[in-house]
């Protein structure tokens, strides 16, 4: 039997790569006691699976991992979350037989994009516009010494205003990944925004499959 | 987090070094009376390797009336960062700007990170000469190894605090606590820290004796362990069985300074071994000392913890497992591969003249039981430019090479074949050890050496490295340094040296500029001393006899060995300086 588990990942903790994350609840989960399935062989670790990373600085409510146990979901809720970082805590688990794929099933993920100032949220706006009146749009993607420009409009598929400041951009996620940040940076610099400072937050807070149901269908 | 904080680390790499948030971080108290800043001057991953620094934190926190964080020195990007955005470097527990502590305490595990001091200080905006200090500014402190010669340090450090810190640093909280209390002036809340056991306070007094704890087994140990955001170098629990070493190696500064050696009770390591493990989840413990399997209840202590390992998959690990006490029957099963040893010497000659009590039949003793049972790679580690040593000596590493992999064809039981890995490093002589008074071999000297063992070592299948023979050099100068050495340390730093003992950041070139432009030359400090003349470090009481040094000294021309002082006493001077400590510890000593 699984647990599947679905995990913030808020705060300073936003700041930790992917594998030190997943180093922080394999330690967390040896010291709750939990009794997990580790693989065999020359040299044994902990079996737990995780849904794709998430940048750097980019703040979530709705990671997921599964780990191969016995204990029923509700306990190990509780067993676990006492032994958590700060910023990192299961908010939902559930008990299933087989694997749920949700790295493989996830295709979209809803962003909250908070903008810190209105000259910024006005000039997102207009380009908002833009990119959904159009069937093109491109990112410039920036790696240390190299620079690609990448068509993303497919990749684009919903976004609302939700007030002065605040959108919800659903963006492809998992192995077509558009980065909530990267889009909106874009939208600043062809403004000739200065985008080496941060403008803006962001939290992720649905995913979905490729029907367009939540991940989170499989814990009710 | 503060949100400007938060913003220049997305710009750097591994911002999780500064974010805070660790698990296991105590509650920061918001009204301590002292506000207590503990520093170590290099990155968060080998700061997280340090047990000193964690000691004094988490025995700092416990007091009512202290709150301790921690700052490590920020990589190149943040303090780039820093500096750019005109931000003071900060604690990582509650980025409160480092200036605004009332004790910063640092760290010193070894010289290459001098300059890494001035960095930090410059960072937080505190002036790095102790005389520019004002009473707006934290009083700094300095411990650990490298302090048992203050000298070229005293221009920057406020305190030095020698030897071990458990009680000596509990009574500078007090001291501090009672100096804010009564409104003291900064003058005098350091004469009143200069009267505590250890510590050398520079223009207050002139002469210091080194803390040394008597009974480890109650001297404060903490379970609950920061986990650290980023994987630390060494990932694991650590368990300190003892402190200090019978052997008397003669090279060794650890071996001398931290005598007698003091043993915790296997009932109280049991207890803390089982806490360190549900506490904390890592996969591995290591009990650690300077010579782990000298430890006489040691498998009492791991037939004990064994159970504990099992349920919580833990796997012990034995550092310092010296060649003739190998105990592989309760090291981790999972990776039989890798198996270290320290011989530090190529032939019998040069092992009896550094005092390393261990023959090749030792070596060959463990190889045989380890290649048995299912072993296939070894690492050697040796010493080069040792005292008297000749080019049969290097020949000696060269042979016992060969002979491990003949013996490995004749003995293993895996069937990969053998992967050998000799490592050397330069001999770099230390205060208070017998070779104190010893040269340095010259950098040609030693890249002499070096690359005759590479041309020897690599055609035969053996993975040779070695220690940039440079950067030795400069930790031969300020290990051994003297007042002047400050100003040498501040050009260096001012040159741009930083990171020092980072390979890609090393710059030789630096640090000779620096030396000349003081008019001194390198060499001069890394040559032999006469054994008449007054040391820099000579102010400070260390516990062995300068008596006892010299006659090491003499031995060891002669090759003729001094026997494990488990095995009696060997007259070394903590018995006559440190009678209470000797008195509870040593053999000899009315607790024996």
């Amino acid at each position: 039997m699984i647990v599947l588990c679905k995990y913030t990942k808020l705060g300073s903790a936003s700041l930790l790569p992917h594998l030190d994350v997943m180093r922080c609840i394999m330690m967390a989960i040896r010291r709750s006691g939990i009794k997990v399935k580790f693989s065999e062989g020359y040299n044994p670790h902990m079996q737990l699976y995780f849904n794709q990373p998430l940048p750097l600085g980019i703040e979530s409510q709705c990671e997921y991992f599964y780990a191969i146990t016995d204990l029923d979901a509700k306990t190990f809720i509780k067993k676990l979350n006492s032994q958590m970082r700060e910023g990192i805590s299961i908010v939902k688990a559930i008990n299933l037989n087989g694997d749920p794929k949700i790295a493989k099933n996830m295709r979209f993920a809803d962003y909250l994009c908070t903008m810190r100032d209105i000259t910024y949220a006005n000039i997102v706006d207009k380009e908002i516009n833009k990119l959904l009146k159009s069937n093109e749009y491109t990112v410039t993607i920036k790696k240390r010494n190299d620079e690609t420009v990448k068509e993303i409009r497919n990749m684009v598929k919903d976004i609302k205003k939700l007030d002065d400041l605040s959108y919800c951009f659903t963006l492809s996620c998992g192995n077509e990944n558009l980065r909530a940040d990267v889009l909106i940076n874009e939208m600043l610099s062809r403004n000739n925004v200065n985008t080496n400072e941060r403008k803006f937050n962001i939290i992720k807070t649905n995913t979905y499959d490729l029907n367009g149901s939540n991940i989170d269908e499989l814990f009710n | 987090m503060k949100q400007r904080i938060a913003d220049i680390l997305l710009k750097v790499d591994k911002p999780a070094r500064y974010c805070g948030g660790e698990f296991n971080t105590p509650e920061m108290k918001r009204n301590a009376k002292l506000n207590f800043l503990m520093c170590f001057p290099d990155v968060y991953e080998v700061a997280h390797s340090n047990l000193g620094i964690k000691i004094l934190y988490y025995m700092l926190n416990a007091r009512l009336d202290t709150k301790c964080e921690t700052c490590y020195a920020p990589w190149h990007d943040l303090a780039e960062q820093l500096k750019q955005n005109s931000i003071d470097l900060f604690s990582l527990e509650t980025q409160t700007p480092i200036k605004e502590f009332d004790v910063i305490g640092f760290s010193m595990q070894y010289e290459m990170s001098y300059t890494n001091v001035l960095y930090m200080l410059e960072l937080g905006n505190i002036p790095l000469f102790r005389n520019e200090r004002n009473e707006s500014h934290p009083i700094i402190v300095a411990g650990g190894p490298c302090v048992i010669n203050p000298s070229p340090l005293v221009d920057f450090i406020d305190v030095f605090s020698i030897g071990d810190g458990e009680d000596a640093i509990n009574q500078l909280a007090e001291t501090v606590v009672y100096c804010k209390d009564n409104n003291f002036s900064r003058r005098k809340t350091l004469e009143e820290i200069s009267k505590i056991n250890g510590m050398y306070v520079p223009n207050v007094n002139t002469t210091a004796r080194r803390a040394v704890v008597d009974n480890l087994d109650t001297a404060f140990y903490p379970t609950k362990i920061q986990i650290p955001n980023v994987e630390a170098v060494h990932n694991r629990a650590v368990l300190e069985i003892f402190r200090g070493c019978t052997r008397g190696c003669r090279f060794c500064q650890a071996g001398m300074i931290y005598r007698p050696v003091r043993e915790r009770k296997v009932e109280t390591l049991k207890k803390y071994a089982k806490e360190l493990i549900i506490n904390n989840g890592f996969e591995e413990i290591s009990l650690s000392s300077l010579s782990t399997c000298d430890y006489p209840n040691l498998k009492e202590l791991l037939r004990a913890i064994k159970p504990v390992c099992d349920e919580y998959n833990v796997n012990v690990s034995l550092p310092s497992t010296r060649i003739d006490s190998f105990e592989s029957e309760y090291v981790s099963k999972a990776r039989l591969s890798s198996l270290t040893f320290a011989p530090e010497a190529g032939t019998q000659r040069m092992r009896d003249v550094i005092n390393k009590n261990v023959t090749e039949e030792d070596l060959f003793r463990s190889l045989k039981y380890a290649f048995e049972r299912g072993y296939s790679s070894v690492k050697l580690y040796f010493m080069i430019g040792l005292p008297t040593e000749t080019d049969e000596d290097i020949d000696g590493i060269i042979q016992l090479a060969k002979k491990i992999k003949q013996f490995y064809k004749a003995n293993a039981t895996s069937k990969k074949p053998l992967s050998l890995s000799i490592s050397t490093s330069t001999f770099v002589p230390k205060p208070f050890t017998p070779f104190q008074w010893e040269a340095q071999i010259s950098i040609s000297e030693t890249e002499r050496k070096q690359f005759y063992l590479k041309d020897a070592l690599r055609p035969l299948g053996i993975k040779y490295s070695y220690h940039d023979s440079r950067i030795s050099r400069i930790e031969a100068c300020l290990a051994r340094g003297d007042e002047k050495l400050g100003k040498v340390i501040y050009k260096a730093y001012k040159n741009g040296c930083v990171f020092d003992s980072w390979n890609d950041f090393f710059d030789y070139q630096k640090w000779v500029d620096a030396f000349l432009s003081e008019n001194l030359t390198i060499d001069e400090y890394a040559s032999k001393i006469d054994t008449n003349k007054t040391l820099p470090w000579d102010n400070i009481e260390a516990g062995v006899s300068k008596e006892f040094l010299l006659l090491e000294r003499e031995k060891a021309y002669k090759g003729i060995l001094t026997d494990d002082c488990r095995n009696g006493c060997r007259n070394c001077g903590i018995n006559a300086s440190f009678k209470s400590s000797f008195n509870a510890n040593c053999k000899g000593g009315a607790g024996s």
